[in-house]
């Protein structure tokens, strides 16, 4: 069955993109009723994988298309020079990185996706979400400095917590979904 | 399509993210909701495929409708009775004894036949006086009693020389043909100017309208309404002061509402304190009228009237963008998915004014009020404008 050979790449994209894993539910069968839609239209000259995956992102764009709010300039500085602190070196795992991303407002996460892991310029990535290449470089710079944040509470609390490895548990917060990482069984 | 830069965080999350498909194990409950949405798609096709072919029906019987009406059978009973009048006119009793000469050729001739078999006299063909016109309905009553082979029609489609076997030595060796054809053509001629006073209030009258109409859309009411534009093709069926309309028209709908808690709408939008506070909407729809009206006023070439009636919204596009609370922005777009059959109340007052046998001039203020919810949000979606348009009677073409 096609949509189960393919549900796990798909979802992976999906999840990326979405706010948490309804959100990616939907996300995902929207895109392929689009794949199930346009199955004439695949060409065998390009890998099916890829192709399935280019739809996963343009139902993730479409589910998420928005006009954002302009970025200032002071906002695309201050963010601009928050990335370049250090960083822990730490390697993250999946769920944890998954995590972050989820919890990134829906706008930034969006450019996030299409810059930093689809490798889109902020031209393109304009074109595609409706925005100016400005409010796209504001958004990136702005989730970076929040995923940056996030990377170093959580190294924060794996070292209160004795070096342990940090893993997620997610917490709705109805305000905007966000996902709250706390270290293993360590609720404060 | 830019190649990765060096960012530290972007490359992190990049690797992470695309080398491992993480935990994405298959759902059921993921692959029921795909069924489900396949299903519903395939109801929408079929329910779209149901519309056409209710269409396609209602469109064949309209065109049965006109053919009947303007064809030579269906003129039968009013030329008939015309030519009564007529014959009335010319040779008293000529119309009871055609009448008669009808009813005889349906009871003894029979498939095969020959006119000359039932022609006492031997009379010869085209005497009956209505050469001067080609009545086909006389035509259409020669099929009627099989005969239709064995007749030559004269030059001039002139067939009346077929079924009158009893009567026509009478009015044949009374009359000369040149003597019959005159007084005829009198009242041949007043009829065809006198069409519209004559046949108008016995006869459906078929006519096409071309309308458009800005018109305001909004959500509830009309207040802070988004303009919109209708456009398309109407059929008139007139019977007396009656009228019945339906055909097609492409409206765009566009509207906004702001989110209201008292009234309700959009109370299942938000999370927490995220709430629904915007929403932006354009809906492409397909807007099949079916109305009645009622002619209260007529004077001179001005009428006025007052219908009511049931739109079917197809539903071709709709798009909606959300704003909540914390100025976070969702869009979405559906096509083809959605359709209220007989779900919106048309009301609406028509002033026409007539142009001349052929056109007229509409102006129509509207109201449309949902009775049931519209579109993929299924709101209370009204529309009030001023159709205007022009209306061309097909029944003024054929006549002539």
């Amino acid at each position: 069955m096609l949509y189960k050979t393919f549900y796990g790449y798909a979802m992976s994209i999906c999840l990326r993109y979405a706010g948490n894993r309804y959100e990616a539910s939907e996300i995902l069968n929207h895109g392929f009723f689009k794949v199930f839609s346009n199955l004439n239209k695949y060409s065998t000259d390009k890998p099916f994988k890829a192709w399935i995956g280019r739809i996963m992102m343009n139902a993730s764009i479409d589910y998420y298309r928005s006009n954002i709010r302009m970025a200032n300039a002071d906002d695309l500085e201050k963010a601009e020079n928050l990335v370049h602190e250090d960083l822990p070196d730490k390697k993250l795992r999946y769920d944890d990185l998954l995590a972050m991303i989820q919890q990134l407002p829906n706008a930034y996460r969006t450019v996030f996706n299409l810059y930093a892991i689809e490798g889109y310029t902020h031209e393109e990535i304009a074109v595609m979400l409706g925005i100016s290449t400005g409010t796209s470089k504001s958004n990136l710079f702005k989730a970076r400095d929040k995923l940056k944040r996030m990377i170093i509470d959580a190294e924060d609390v794996s070292r209160d917590a004795g070096g342990g490895a940090y893993s997620a548990i997610v917490a709705i917060n109805p305000v905007n979904l966000n996902v709250t990482f706390f270290n293993n069984g360590l609720f404060r | 399509m830019r190649r990765a830069d060096e960012n530290k965080i972007d490359r992190q999350f990049r690797k992470g993210l695309t080398e491992t498909e993480g935990n994405s194990t298959f759902r059921e409950e993921d692959w029921d909701a795909m069924e489900a949405m396949l299903d519903k798609e395939q109801r929408g096709r079929r329910g779209i495929g149901w519309m056409y072919w209710i269409s396609a029906g209602v469109a064949a019987v309209l065109l049965i409708l006109m053919v009947r009406i303007f064809s030579p059978s269906g003129n039968n009973d009013n030329t008939t009775a015309e030519r009564n009048d007529g014959g009335k006119k010319m040779v008293p009793g000529l119309a009871d004894t055609v009448k008669q000469g009808d009813q005889l050729a349906e009871k003894e001739m029979s498939p095969g036949d020959s006119v000359k078999d039932h022609h006492p006299t031997g009379r010869k063909e085209g005497v009956l006086p209505v050469s001067g016109r080609s009545d086909n309905g006389y035509g259409v009553q020669i099929a009627a009693t099989g005969v239709p082979g064995s007749i030559p029609v004269p030059a001039g489609g002139d067939s009346s020389s077929y079924s009158v076997p009893e009567s026509i030595p009478v009015i044949s060796q009374a009359e000369p043909r040149e003597e019959a054809v005159e007084p005829e053509e009198s009242p041949v001629k007043e009829r065809t100017e006198n069409v519209p006073e004559l046949q108008a209030p016995k006869r459906v009258k078929i006519s096409l309208a071309l309308v458009t109409a800005p018109d305001l859309n909004g959500v509830n009411s009309l207040s802070g309404g988004q303009l919109g534009v209708n456009g398309g093709l109407l059929l008139n069926l007139d019977l007396r002061k009656w009228r019945l309309t339906t055909g097609v028209t492409y409206a765009s709908k566009p509207y906004q509402a702001n989110y209201n808690p008292q009234a309700g709408a959009y109370g299942d939008y938000g999370y927490g304190t995220r709430q629904l506070r915007h929403i932006d909407a354009d809906c492409k729809v397909l807007d099949i009228p079916l109305n009645v009206s009622f002619q209260f006023f007529a004077r001179g070439k001005n009428g006025l009237s007052v219908g009511s009636g049931l739109s079917s919204y197809i539903m071709l596009r709709e798009r909606y963008s959300f704003t909540y609370t914390d100025y976070t922005e969702q869009s979405y777009a559906v096509a083809n998915r959605n359709k209220h059959l007989a779900g919106v109340l048309n009301l609406n007052i028509t002033y026409q004014r007539r142009l001349n046998d052929k056109f007229g001039l509409l102006v129509q203020p509207y109201y449309k009020i949902p009775l049931t919810g519209i579109g993929n949000e299924g709101i209370d979606l009204r529309s009030a404008g001023v159709a205007v348009g022009v209306g061309w009677d097909i029944g003024s073409m054929i006549k002539k």
